[in-house]
């Protein structure tokens, strides 16, 4: 199939399940081949296989998405970063139980027309962390949709400096 | 000493092109005589966020801050080094001028009002 036809077949079966709202005109003409050749390959892949910061309601389901982060350590902390966009402070819940570092976030509907399929927005998730960590001492902060947690490691774990005498 | 200087930007220039652009998640609402845009850039602060209307060309770049600092020891990433760039072709007239944008938790709300000639009116039937 010559790739234009792709294009435009594939645009055709996009249209439907995504934009069943009853929109008057069509604000954004989709990238196209003429644009970006690999934008439509990018769709379907996007589409197919990611559901990391989908919007509420791409897949209709609600607790299976997920979001990205980051674990990173140095000698005196862990740090655990995640993606939540459009989270806010208090809709972000952090949780220390048992070695495993819960992330949540829960989202209510933006009460905006359209938005009823998208009631609400849950999403989990957990990462193991070391034993050794100081679990009084666990900050979060969140800036621009991402969230650092801090996880200072315990003082017998840090490395140290041994004098020889 | 100003070859110096400019020398400098040229590098920073420099820097920010080599990272990769990756195209982030969006949302178009229709409201009325307006349509309203939701780019999830995470990691953008309002000051790295910039718009730009050419044309029927819709242009919306972030710029990310480093999320970690150099002497973090990375363990497991996930999270993709890149700036964000989003272009849109834009099918409706939009009034240039009124184009506003806030930004919140890392998304980016650009609010897009149609431009007065291309609203739909009611003809009369005499």
């Amino acid at each position: 199939m010559d790739l234009n036809r792709l294009a435009s077949f594939m645009q055709n079966v996009q249209l439907k399940p995504f934009h069943k709202k009853e929109e008057t005109m069509r604000l954004i003409k989709y990238d196209n081949i003429a644009n970006d050749a690999w934008s439509e390959l990018d769709r379907m892949f996007e589409r197919a296989f990611s559901d990391a910061g989908a919007w509420p309601g791409f897949w209709g389901r609600r607790s299976l998405q997920s979001f990205r982060l980051d674990s990173y350590q140095d000698e005196a902390n862990h740090y655990i970063v995640a993606e939540l966009p459009g989270f806010d402070r208090k809709d972000i819940q952090v949780e220390l139980e048992n070695e495993v570092l819960t992330i949540s976030a829960k989202r209510e509907s933006e009460g905006e027309e359209g938005a009823s399929r998208e009631s609400s927005l849950n999403v989990s998730r957990s990462v193991a962390v070391e034993k050794a960590i100081q679990a009084d001492k666990v900050q979060a902060k969140l800036e621009n949709g991402l969230l650092t947690v801090t996880l200072p490691k315990a003082e017998e774990r840090r490395p140290r400096m041994i004098e020889v005498s | 000493m100003s070859t110096e200087v400019a020398k400098q930007e040229n590098q920073t220039l420099e820097k920010v092109r080599d990272l990769p652009m990756v195209s982030p998640r969006y949302r178009v609402r229709n409201l009325d005589h307006a349509y309203r845009i939701d780019v999830q850039m995470p990691g953008v602060n309002r000051e790295s966020a910039r718009i730009t209307i050419e044309g029927d060309q819709l242009v919306i770049e972030g710029e990310r801050s480093q999320h970690f600092a150099d002497s973090w020891q990375a363990v497991h990433r996930e999270i993709a080094v890149a700036n964000y760039r989003l272009v849109l072709d834009l099918n409706v007239q939009i009034d240039a001028d009124k184009v506003s944008a806030r930004s919140e938790n890392g998304v980016l709300q650009v609010t897009l009002p149609v431009a007065e000639a291309a609203r739909p009116r009611m003809i009369e039937v005499n």
